[in-house]
């Protein structure tokens, strides 16, 4: 070590000593042999630019052999030895990288790679198509745009909630769902939506075996790859800004089918009322509340209230809406701010990179809020040659805040939908008292004889409950790569990075639930044992990722031969933590809260039992996921013609044991491709390019809930003080990771001058040892919630698809251009193996999912076969040919009696993207479309119209009078509960329908402010997004994408401006 | 240079690669345990389904309560099975007496494989034979109150051909599950119990779990059942000698919504009962003979009952709420020691066991003792007096299926729902409840008659 610190030093002393020997110039030239200004060159440590004359004057170097680095920006870099002292003038050429152009870098996470050496299914998106839509989450904006891409909102009850996301149809059953999501180099476990979409320069979607095996076993669902804008070499500076702002339109609940009117609900409660349908609830030890029409009912009943009276109430309740008030006083517009600014520069041995943004959103509930501020820093540097170091830091803060106060909270209990004629303000302008928990006669009588008033008043709550909650991500990221040989290169990466989120959930003293906890524990002698004052609950959770890599690269170029391999050691730490104390009698001006509530005294509570005082929530968490993994990938191409790739990796983990990670096999791929276009008996000119690949490999998922050893968790029982354990997995010693086993074959070929381009793909998936629910005898006594089932890994999914990507060039004149980019992609899941109950018929058919068969989808829809009404409008039921009653009905129903219609998930999806650019104006248009599945629609269960308030349109069609069995299959209102003739209807046959859909995603239009030609470009822009359906398969008109959302999908239009120095 | 750099990254990467600490070998999640410790295996055994939740199907069926027809809609149609003694009861439904308390038996075995994993010298110390014996316990408790539901009551003649329940006696998910016969099942309950009663305390720490008083006194139960009154009877005297305190019912609130606390001076082994919407307040109305039967000075008239929607409902539960007290409490004792005194002809004794019991239960100065040297007529009198003690305790239904054996002691039970009347005969194969549907096509045991 020392001798070479001293070797250094006399070669820093040599430099300066040699200093009379003739000096020389190199000078370079394009390939049409004109000199290049500004081509900055590097020898011996020294670095430079060519002048005007494309002229270096050589620096002063001892005598011997140096290795010269040119680079030009848009030309090859080229590298040759020189022997110093120069003995004349010399002239080198540097060719232009024309094909960079057209040429896609890919990048893995772990290399980034031109795709003509590889031979993977790989998919980049570019920053300007995320510019497609203006929304705040990068996910979103993936939405369309990526057709292999399935975004599930089946159970969303907001069109624009979060997603689940998969790529290329499932690939699991029971494990992990989401696809790994790789943020610079690392996977990124924070919150997706804290990353800014406006600081991303790409986004890579890792589809095959060859593309995504690199990441071993957390690659079975795909991998998407994120990058974002990085400090580059050798350019001006440069700044980009842009603003947006956003507006969303309304939330339309009166679009939505999922509703009664309210003169129909009021006469139902009318009858249900005469039928003492609510006697037992009015009579309950437990003062059932009721809602305030058979409040009035019960008041006309005993005489307290007139006929009069009664039809006066019942006609103003018919007036109110509840949709409209919700509309009025709890909805608006959703709209955003959108600012982001970016600053680079790059010198030929540094260079720094700055992004700012900030986000603003008023979102669509009044007074709830969000916002967010990033601050992306990144910095290279070669301190000295072949050294480069990066050094980024990613700050991002958000924070939002909301009540919970929406549609679904204006019921009776947090369950309970509201009433249809439940009013939010009255015309006075005063905000109205909606009935909650306990019936408004029983609240009457109690006036008085508890401190609190008993009212529940939405509006007044909106600021009386407010939540809060702060996050924080930070991302540092330090990199040193060394260049040892011009072939063999080192790479050391460290990332660390925190996440932390802050939940401040205040409930104020004057809350309806602090009033109600004081009034139920008023004790006989008027004073409540429940702690006066506000509910403060706090959770803070932080994330904590540790990610060590080592690697070590070699490329080798020999003539005809390309060689490019990768081999290292990577070791990843997630350490998770959460804590979460409520407290009580929380004052928030003195931060005062009562120390110690008595939580084991039982007391008389209202309107009756005894408990103790509830427990203020609380929560302890501490998760560790380590991950041990070597990896290795090389790629060789002969000729430009012949590519092969291979990867492999082992992964060991601390989920199993150490047991199992000694006999953990690697996961690993293979591929070839072959550019049949690049042979010399090629010589179509129509087309130009010409490539055929195919590649097979593994890659691997888990199911964390599953263990190698019986497990239990620890809690403190509160009855009897002591500690119990709860067994939360059973043992299971052949445990291990679930394998997917991908091939993949594409073709892809282009027109003349690009004028079209086509990728036409196939793919089978064959998933293996996924873990799978095993029913088991209860008897066993294993049982989770209710069910007696056993996890194994032994089921097993295949999936194929086809996908087709092509994009033409219609018109390329110079003032109006067409480009059409048409993208379809297919996917058919089907299940190999998996144990079931044959005839279990339980969960085949409630909501959008359900059980699994073999060989059917993995997202299988049934439903029970439908035989129409009878003369009473009841539907019909037989059990061999014989009307029989509902409950004996289905209680023989078995899986095989029953209607399979398809997949719930799309199998075919796609879009279409209209470009034309007329001078200055640009215009793009997408539509999607969607195909191949089946969606259950809601209607009228009447079960849950009289317990839970859910009504449907569908009751307007409704079987009435004699005859109308013919023309609906509706059935008629049954007073009586009864839930399986319900269910006889709502899950029958003809509530599936065809889910396909022709939609608009996006209409976009940008206007270049100043001419094309000019470096700095200006442009405003204007953006629609969800557009509208355009055309869908069902006659009711649902959108197949949202069955269980409350509203219609919501449109986004934005508006913003784009500069560019 | 080059080297420099060189060794710097080599010693840094071998550093890290080398460095075998535990990285693989943290827990996954802190509060995940493998029980291995003793305190880790009595945590298992202090979880709340060792002492909850156990079965309520048969309660609904023992006819001490009836319900309204309005109000019977709204039950679940296991519920409705069960009240009207349908032969089918369970329509997709869980059963949750099954499952529950085999649920329980995978804990208290989970526990005894990890015991038997243990060093000797763990094992052989008190601790260790304590929480041995908590889970032999829990255990027999299981198999005890499966077998008032699940199986025919003993019967001596026949119980080695009767089908009792699959004892499961090891965690093994792969091992299929057979039928014993009732003769084992009683026998492995009996054992069970013989091997938990050294390694218990005399009283427990907590009332959740058991203790010796309690293995004597699930003993008394079982030998009861088994129509042993002579080791009946010796069990109930050993339970006794340990814990033989009455609650005086003069010093109970009879206001209180529900008088009785939980953990009271008379509870032995504490245990709930699946609680059922069948129990609700509102639902529940006691059979009117059964109320006519408790003396105006008899307390208990006004402690276990309220008034409820024009009708009588139960508020006498140990547990100090709606949900039904399901364990044993000393006054089970004294009558278990009244009956098989007088059944095994020491009138004296039996007449002193059920007089010192209605003492407590009579306001004060009120209650005339019984007397007399009628046997049959006696043990009629305590039969009827247990009725009206351990009402909504579970513990009818094995009462009614015991004594149906006995010609003079047969009830028919009969029950109206929407002006129909459905009816229980003696000795019905209605007494004894379906095995779960899932577990028969599982399993592939042999279903009960019904």
């Amino acid at each position: 070590m020392n001798r070479a610190l001293l070797l250094f030093m006399l070669l820093l002393a040599s430099l300066t000593l040699n200093a009379q020997i003739l000096t020389r110039h190199v000078k370079i030239m394009d390939s049409t042999n004109k000199p290049i200004d500004g081509a900055s060159l590097e020898i011996g440590g020294i670095s430079g630019l060519t002048n005007t004359n494309g002229q270096f004057l050589m620096p002063k170097l001892s005598s011997g052999v140096y290795q010269m680095r040119i680079s030009y920006q848009g030309y090859q870099m080229l590298v040759v030895k020189l022997i110093i002292p120069l003995t004349s003038d010399t002239i080198f050429r540097l060719n232009p990288l024309v094909k960079q152009l057209n040429e896609v870098v890919i990048s893995t996470g772990y290399y980034n790679q031109s795709v003509e050496k590889t031979t993977g299914s790989f998919l980049q998106i570019k920053s300007s198509e995320l510019q497609r839509n203006a929304s705040s989450g990068i996910v979103q904006r993936l939405e369309g745009i990526v057709p292999s891409l399935n975004f599930d909102r089946r159970s969303q009850q907001e069109p624009n909630g979060e997603a689940k996301i998969r790529v290329r149809g499932p690939s699991t059953i029971n494990g992990e769902q989401d696809p790994l999501i790789v943020l610079d180099n690392f996977p990124f476990y924070g919150d997706i939506n804290l990353i800014n979409p406006d600081q991303i320069e790409s986004v890579t979607v890792l589809k095959d075996a060859a593309a995504a095996s690199i990441w071993g076993a957390k690659a079975g669902n795909g991998v998407i790859v994120i990058t974002t804008k990085q400090a580059a070499l050798h350019q001006n500076f440069k700044l980009s800004f842009n603003a947006v702002g956003q507006v969303k339109s309304k939330p339309n609940f009166l679009a939505s089918p999922n509703y009664i009117s309210s003169a129909g609900y009021l006469d139902i409660e009318q009858q249900l009322f005469a039928n003492n349908y609510y006697l037992s609830s009015e009579q309950s030890t437990g003062k059932t509340v009721l809602s305030p029409f058979v409040e009035q009912l019960i008041a006309h009943r005993d005489g307290l209230i007139t006929d009069e009276a009664l039809s006066l109430a019942k006609a103003g309740f018919a007036a109110i809406d509840v949709r409209k008030e919700a509309m009025n006083y709890l909805y608006r517009q959703a709209s955003a701010q959108r600012y982001n600014l970016n600053l680079s520069n790059g010198g030929i041995k540094s260079s720094w990179m700055i992004g700012l943004g900030y986000d603003k959103d008023d979102l669509q509930l009044v007074q709830n809020k969000s916002d967010r501020l990033g601050l992306n820093m990144n910095l290279r540097l070669i301190p000295i040659n072949g050294l480069t170091i990066g050094i980024s830091s990613n700050l991002t803060l958000a924070s939002k805040q909301r009540h919970d106060i929406d549609f679904n909270n204006l019921g009776t209990v947090s369950s309970k939908k509201a009433f249809p004629y439940t009013q939010l303000r009255d015309q006075d302008g005063k905000n109205s008292v909606v009935s909650r928990l306990y019936s408004d006669r029983y609240k009457r009588q109690m006036i008085g004889k508890v401190p609190e008033n008993w009212d529940y008043v939405p509006l007044d709550e909106l600021s009386l409950k407010q939540i809060h909650n702060l996050n924080s991500n930070v991302r540092l990221l330090g990199n040193i790569n060394y260049q040892l040989l011009p072939s063999l290169s080192f790479d050391v990466k460290y990332q660390f990075q925190e996440d932390r989120l802050e939940i401040h959930n205040l409930r104020d003293r004057n809350t309806f639930e602090v009033r109600n906890y004081i009034n139920q524990y008023t004790q006989a002698n008027g004073v409540s044992v429940f702690p006066v004052g506000g509910i403060l609950y706090q959770e803070y959770h932080k994330v904590n990722s540790y990610n060590f890599r080592a690697q070590v690269n070699y490329n080798k170029m020999l003539q005809r031969h390309q060689l490019a391999a990768l081999a290292g050691y990577e070791r990843n730490s997630l350490i998770t933590k959460m804590d979460g104390f409520g407290r009580y009698g929380y004052d928030d001006n003195s931060l005062t809260y009562v120390l110690r509530p008595d939580l084991n005294t039982r007391y008389p509570t209202y309107p009756t039992g005894n408990l103790q005082l509830p427990l203020p929530d609380n929560k302890l968490e501490h998760l560790t996921d380590n991950y041990l993994s070597y990896f290795a990938n090389l790629s060789y191409t002969y000729k430009n013609r012949y590519t092969f790739t291979g990867s492999g990796r082992i992964d060991a983990s601390n989920l199993f044991g150490v047991d199992f990670n000694q006999k953990s096999v690697p996961l690993w791929s293979v591929g070839a491709a072959w550019s049949i276009s690049q042979e010399a008996f090629w010589q179509s000119k129509a087309i130009s390019k010409l490539r055929l690949q195919a590649t097979y490999g593994y890659s691997g998922n888990i199911d964390k809930s599953v263990t190698a050893f019986t497990t239990a968790s620890y809690g403190v029982n509160q009855l009897t003080g002591l500690r119990f354990a709860n067994i939360t997995s059973p043992a299971n010693s052949n445990l291990k990771w679930e394998k997917v086993a991908t091939g993949n074959l594409s073709l892809i070929a282009e027109g003349a001058q690009g004028k079209w381009h086509l990728k036409l793909e196939y793919f089978n998936k064959r998933a293996e040892d996924l873990i799978g629910d095993i029913p088991i005898d209860p008897t066993v006594g294993v049982i989770s919630g209710l069910a007696s089932s056993y996890k194994l890994n032994y089921a097993q999914l295949a999936t194929n698809g086809i996908e087709l990507e092509l994009a033409l060039r219609v018109i390329d004149r110079k003032d109006f251009k067409w480009n059409i980019g048409f993208n379809v992609a297919s996917n058919r899941s089907k299940v190999l193996a998996y144990d079931y109950l044959e005839d279990g018929y339980l969960g085949v058919t409630s909501g959008q999912t359900a059980s699994i068969t073999i060989g059917k989808p993995l997202d299988a829809i049934y439903s029970i076969p439908w035989h129409g009404l009878d003369g009473r409008g009841n539907p019909k039921v037989f059990i061999n040919n014989v009307d029989t009653t509902y409950n004996a009905y289905v209680a023989q129903l078995k899986r095989s009696q029953l209607v399979y219609h398809g997949s719930s998930l799309p199998t075919v999806s796609g879009n279409l993207v209209n470009t034309l650019v007329y001078k200055r104006f640009q215009f793009s248009v997408q539509a999607l479309f969607k195909s191949g599945y089946y969606f259950r629609k809601k209607t009228i269960d009447y079960t849950s119209l009289f317990t839970n308030q859910i009504g449907h349109q569908d009751y307007n069609l409704r079987w009435q009078k004699p005859g109308d069995e013919l023309l609906t299959n509706v059935p008629a209102l049954s007073l009586v509960n009864n839930t399986n003739r319900d269910l006889v209807y709502v899950n029958s046959e003809v509530n599936v329908l065809k889910g396909d859909h022709i939609r608009l995603k996006d209409i976009n239009f940008s206007y270049l402010l100043n001419t094309r030609k000019s470096k700095h470009t200006a442009n405003i822009f204007l953006n629609i997004d969800n557009v509208a359906l355009v055309w869908v398969a069902n006659k009711e008109k649902l959108d197949p994408d949202f069955p269980s959302a409350l509203y219609p999908n919501l449109t986004t239009y934005s508006i913003g401006f784009k500069l560019n120095l | 240079m080059k080297r420099i750099i060189l060794a710097f990254f080599t010693c840094y990467v071998a550093c890290l690669v080398a460095c075998k600490d535990n990285f693989l070998g943290i827990k996954p999640d802190q509060k995940l345990i493998v029980p291995q410790q003793l305190q880790e295996i009595q945590a298992l055994l202090d979880n709340e389904i060792m002492y909850n939740n156990s079965p309520y199907m048969a309660e609904i069926s023992s006819g001490d309560f009836w319900i309204e027809d309005a109000r019977f809609q709204s039950l679940t149609d296991a519920s409705k099975g069960a009240y009207l003694w349908q032969k089918n009861i369970y329509t997709n439904q869980l059963d949750y007496d099954w499952i529950y308390k085999y649920k329980q038996v995978f804990y208290a075995n989970t526990a005894l494989e990890a015991i038997q994993m243990l060093p000797a010298d763990v094992k052989q110390q008190p601790l260790g034979l304590e929480t041995k014996a908590n889970a032999l316990f829990y255990r027999a408790w299981a198999f005890f109150s499966l077998a008032q539901t699940f199986c025919q009551t003993y019967k001596k003649a026949t119980s080695n051909s009767d089908l009792g329940i699959p004892l499961r006696l090891a965690t093994a998910i792969t091992q299929s599950s057979k039928r014993s016969s009732v003769e084992e099942t009683y026998q492995q309950i009996i054992n069970d119990l013989n091997l938990a009663l050294p390694g218990l305390p005399k009283l427990p720490l907590k009332k959740t779990r058991p203790s010796k008083a309690a293995a004597y006194a699930l003993l008394a139960k079982t030998y009861l059942i088994m129509q042993n009154y002579d080791l009946a009877n010796l069990n109930a005297e050993a339970a006794l000698a340990i814990q033989s305190e009455l609650l005086n019912y003069n010093q109970i609130n009879v206001n209180a919504a529900f008088p009785f606390a939980i953990f009271n001076t008379e509870v032995v082994f504490h245990n709930s009962m699946v609680l059922s919407t069948t129990f609700a307040q509102s639902r529940l109305f006691i059979e009117p003979t059964l109320y006519q039967s408790y003396h105006a000075d008899d307390l208990r008239k006004k402690l276990f009952f309220v008034p409820s929607n024009n009708n009588i409902s139960f508020k006498g539960s140990y547990l100090g709420s709606t949900t039904f007290f399901s364990g044993i409490a000393t006054d089970e004792l004294w009558l278990i020691k009244a009956e098989t005194a007088i059944r095994k002809g020491k009138l004296t004794d039996g007449l002193e066991a059920i007089n010192w019991l209605l003492k407590h239960r009579y306001a004060t100065g009120t209650f005339t003792p019984y007397t007399g040297d009628n046997k049959e007529h006696i043990l009629a009198v305590i039969l009827k007096e247990r009725r009206k003690e351990l009402l909504f305790r579970g513990i009818r239904w094995s009462d009614l299926r015991r004594l149906n054996l006995e010609p003079m002691f047969q009830e028919s039970l009969s029950r109206t729902m929407a002006n129909v009347t459905y009816t229980l005969e003696p000795n019905s194969k209605r007494y004894v409840f379906p095995l779960p549907d899932n577990v028969i096509i599982i399993s592939g045991m042999p279903q009960n008659e019904r």
